[in-house]
């Protein structure tokens, strides 16, 4: 946007990181105002911001903050303190009066706030960022891992990266590179001889199916764990943990965490104890601050390499996903300076552009158009092309609402190449039973790229991670008539995995 | 509540899967009056119908049961599946592999052999011809026809076409068998294929006319492997057939819901079908509810449930890990030594359990259908003699 011929690597798929990993709460900043009032500011001027430039990917549902019982009374004025100095709107509100907003909140909730909090979709809005960046010209690959810098005289020369789709190595020669691989930039800067003080914080969140609440409620306490519950689509997403690990196999969801998020949110719902768990899954968070866990502040951290002896190497860590914006913002006004480009930011204010589909000419019956815009924020207009002439075509995933044509429409693109890129691009899979039936319609759909055997092995996988944490009563069932459908398929295959 | 007057039987056999069935069909062979009841879509429906009888005997044995009187029952299962299944109308063919002997009905293909392709030793299904054409519906109802073709090119050096049919969403279940039938000759008249592959979607009533698709096109015909479709049914139908056959008073949508127990031994079992209870006096019951999927065994939190809240339920928790699925397939109603129900810690003289509700007896760990037929057979013969 400010006119430099940009590249962008990722190893895996977009939003495959952190950002795919977090519990998608477009914070107000009343999570911070007490704590970490910087982040809070920071967190009231962006999510105005995003509601508007990033309008399809968030659900501005509002939410609470609610005190519990045996909760600290005194934290309340504290907190509304807070919230005054940092610009953060909170609204004082009875017991009566949260309840007329969430029907299922405990008969323990004794008073507490109503504020600005949503809803924001981590895929749909890396997804959306990724194509508007296209648009402008940027060149952006997936599922291509940087592996090796070239450094002479304190500066990085050739960048080489690995293309996980054929094995291939490709090259650039940048003028500038900036690191920004979340919880893996402290390796990044070190593969340069750079150094980058960072705390890993890993954190747990449980999904469970079905809605209990119709905007996000959140303890009136100070950050702890498991105090949010954030409506998500067709399921709700409660967490979180707070446990600082020191490498990737520390980094996945214990039954611990799970029980003790349980037992927390459902002291303010308590309903969400009988609810369905589908699945944990979780991320680390790249923390800028020396100290972890809690304390640590959520504020960002731009670090410019040229003190430590590399002149074209910027790292972006800590930070928020709702304030991703301003983090890019300052760092791109730092990669500008380098290279003496003057051009002014316009983020903030340019609408990220998404093909919608005009009302009047939309091919699709309502309630997949809904479905549709639910799941997309609009029903995108390059997927009608791929639309059954006559016909709605099959749907392929009865949890979700996906159509065959949906999953056709992204499996063409070069950037998916497994069944999890298109679940994350569509939803499909990501309802109750896990993909069971779809699986096998997106495999078809992606038949033409890969080995079947190789694909549905994969993402049997994948999402068994995620649901080994939680299965019990409905799901393990589930889980079991999954192993029962499996079973022929696995056996075809040796025997492997059973 | 509405009370039926009271009823007498033999031997009652309790759900009417694959194990139900047979075990119902051993005793009324013998000449007891039976009655079977069960509700619901069995396993043995919602299966692919295709059949594995493992040479690993280490589930059923781990039950305590005798090893020769395990080979014996296994290779009586093995018999029932051949002759008294073809006198229902179903075909089954068998084959020695790997680690046991499988048995689909005539015409089923299993996908895995075409891999190996037709030349390899030890297949249950060669091809015999290089080219093969997949026909499917345009909206795959069931049946995804380009991904069993990608799959099988992926997996063999044959050549696959694939060929859409229909349009309309249900086709399959909208047609008569006659339609269904032209529109696989046309489609079949205009492929290169030798062997010809089609939805699974004749059933055990129509199963003859599979010749005449053969005769008609002049090409051989295959149905893949497919579970929740067509084969299962077509095996259950046959599997009610025998026992209807046999004499066995059979009921469909009829639940136990209580059993009565004294001094170990089962006197009494309440029925219910809708708003009327029955009360069934029995000389001896086999339990053949099924396994998670089947309805015999539930998870209450992480623990393996009998629904009834009647049996004592084993489940085993050890090893470490977070593979609950294997553990939860480990569970299932406790018995023995033998098939004798265990209540309250005793044994019950005239109540059996056999089939998936039996631990270790559920897939991803047991062995489906032949392990669940073989130890109907050894509840069938210990019913019987408790009868008398
Ligand atoms: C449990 C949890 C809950 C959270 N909840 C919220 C919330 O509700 N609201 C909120 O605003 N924030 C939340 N956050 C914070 C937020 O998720 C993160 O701050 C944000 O996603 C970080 O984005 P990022 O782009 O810096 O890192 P990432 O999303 O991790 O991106 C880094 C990317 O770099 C890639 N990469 C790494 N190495 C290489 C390489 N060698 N070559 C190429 N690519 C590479 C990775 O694959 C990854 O995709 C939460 C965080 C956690 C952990
Ligand atoms: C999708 C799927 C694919 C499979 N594929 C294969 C395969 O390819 N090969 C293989 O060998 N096995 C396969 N299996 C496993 C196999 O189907 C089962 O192991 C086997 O059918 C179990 O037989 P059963 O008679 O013990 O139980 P079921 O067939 O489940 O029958 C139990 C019946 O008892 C009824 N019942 C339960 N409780 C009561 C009650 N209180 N009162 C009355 N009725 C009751 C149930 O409703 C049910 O109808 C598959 C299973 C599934 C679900």
């Amino acid at each position: 946007m400010r006119g430099v011929d940009v590249m962008l690597l990722e190893k895996g798929d977009f939003c495959s990181g952190s950002s795919g990993g977090n519990h998608g709460l477009l914070h107000s900043g009343a999570r911070y105002a007490v704590k970490d009032p910087e982040s809070a500011k920071e967190c009231v001027s962006e999510s105005r911001i995003l509601k508007g430039i990033a309008w399809n990917c968030i659900e501005d549902t509002g939410g609470m903050f609610v005190s519990v019982g045996k909760d600290d009374p005194g934290f309340a004025d504290v907190f509304h303190d807070a919230c005054k100095a940092t610009g953060v709107r909170a609204a004082r509100s009875t017991a009566k009066e949260l309840h007329q907003v969430e029907r299922n909140l405990s008969d323990d909730v004794a008073d507490g706030f109503l504020v600005d909090d949503a809803v924001i979709d981590p895929f749909r809005l890396v997804l959306t960022n990724i194509e508007d960046a296209r648009r402008h010209g940027a060149t952006v690959r997936n599922h291509c891992e940087v592996v090796s810098f070239e450094r002479s005289d304190g500066h990085i020369g050739e960048v080489k990266f690995k293309d996980q789709r054929n094995g291939s190595v490709g090259s650039v020669v940048p003028e500038v590179v900036v690191n920004a691989a979340g919880s893996s930039s402290g390796s990044i800067a070190s593969m340069v001889g750079g150094n980058l003080a960072m705390t890993r914080d890993y954190g747990t969140l449980v999904v469970f199916s079905g809605k209990l609440v119709s905007g996000t409620v959140n303890r009136l306490r100070p950050p702890s764990d498991g105090d949010i519950i954030v409506p998500s689509h067709t399921s709700m997403i409660a967490g979180t943990t707070s446990r600082s690990i020191s490498g990737p196999s520390d980094a996945r969801p214990t039954i611990e965490d799970k029980e003790l998020i349980i037992k927390e949110v459902s002291e303010m719902v308590p309903a969400l104890r009988g609810a369905r768990a589908i699945r944990a899954y979780g991320a680390s968070r790249p923390l800028a601050s020396g100290s972890s866990g809690r304390g640590a502040s959520r504020t960002f951290k731009l670090i410019d390499h040229e003190e430590g002896g590399v002149d074209n190497l910027i790292s972006i860590i800590g930070g928020k996903l709702t304030t991703y914006r301003m983090m890019a913002e300052r760092t791109s006004d730092a990669v500008c300076a380098k290279l003496g480009v003057r051009a002014n930011c316009t983020t903030g204010e340019e609408v990220m552009e998404a093909s919608r589909l005009d009302e009047a000419v939309t091919l699709v019956s309502a309630s997949q158009s809904e479905s549709m815009r639910r799941r997309y924020g609009h029903v995108p207009s390059e997927m009608m092309n791929v639309v059954p002439v006559g016909s709605m075509g099959v749907q392929s995933c009865s949890c979700e609402n996906v159509m065959r044509f949906e999953l056709e429409h992204y499996a063409s693109s070069e950037d998916v190449i497994t069944i999890a890129d298109l679940m994350r691009r569509t939803r499909a899979g990501m309802g109750y039973c896990q993909g069971t039936g779809c699986m096998w319609e997106m495999a078809s759909a992606l038949s033409d790229e890969g080995d079947i055997d190789l694909l549905i092995r994969d993402f049997v996988r994948e999402r068994r991670e995620g649901s080994s944490t939680v299965i019990e009563g409905d799901q393990l069932r589930q889980e079991m008539f999954r192993s029962h459908l499996l079973w022929p398929f696995q056996a075809a295959r040796g025997g492997e995995e059973r | 509540m509405i009370d039926l007057p009271k009823k007498e039987v033999d031997v009652l056999v309790i759900g009417s899967g694959a194990a139900g069935a047979i075990s119902a069909w051993d005793s009324a062979v013998k000449g007891l009056d039976v009655s079977m009841i069960g509700v619901g879509t069995p396993a043995t429906e919602m299966s692919s119908g295709c059949i594995r009888f493992n040479d690993d005997r280490s589930v059923p044995e781990g039950l305590g049961l005798d090893r020769g009187d395990l080979e014996d029952a296994f290779s009586r299962a093995e018999r029932f599946l051949i002759d008294e299944m073809k006198t229902s109308g179903l075909k089954m063919e068998g084959a020695r592999r790997d680690q046991g002997r499988y048995y689909r009905c005539h015409g089923t293909i299993v996908p895995e052999n075409i891999v190996q392709g037709p030349t390899s030793s030890g297949g249950l299904d060669r091809i015999e011809g290089e080219r093969i054409c997949v026909i499917g519906f345009e909206d795959r109802t069931e049946f995804d026809h380009r991904l069993f073709a990608k799959a099988l090119a992926q997996r063999s050096d044959l050549r696959v076409e694939h060929i859409a049919v229909g349009t309309t969403n249900g086709v399959l279940r909208n047609s008569s068998v006659d339609d269904l039938l032209d529109m696989f000759v046309d489609a079949a008249g205009s492929a290169s294929g030798e062997v010809v592959f089609v939805p699974p979607f004749i059933s055990l009533k129509d199963i003859d006319r599979w010749e005449e698709l053969e005769k008609r096109s002049g090409r051989k015909f295959a149905e893949p492997v497919m579970d929740l479709g067509m084969p299962g049914a077509r095996l259950r139908d046959a599997l009610i057939s025998s026992a209807s056959r046999a004499g066995v008073s059979i009921t469909n949508g009829a639940s136990i819901v209580g059993m009565s127990i004294s001094k170990g031994s089962l006197n009494e079992v309440t029925v219910r079908s809708g708003h009327r209870l029955q009360h069934i006096e029995c000389g001896a019951a086999v339990f053949c509810g099924g396994g998670l999927v089947g309805g015999g065994l539930g998870v209450s939190g992480k623990d393996v449930i009998d629904p009834l809240g009647l049996f004592d339920v084993r489940y085993l928790r050890e090893g470490d890990g977070i593979d609950i699925l294997a553990r939860a397939s480990s569970g299932g109603i406790r018995t023995g030594p033998g098939l004798e129900a265990i209540v309250d810690g005793e044994k019950v003289r005239n109540l059996f359990v056999a089939g998936a509700s039996l631990p270790g007896m559920n897939i991803v760990e047991g062995n489906g259908i032949g392990d669940a037929m073989a130890t109907a057979l050894l509840a069938s013969k210990a019913a019987t003699e408790a009868s008398r």
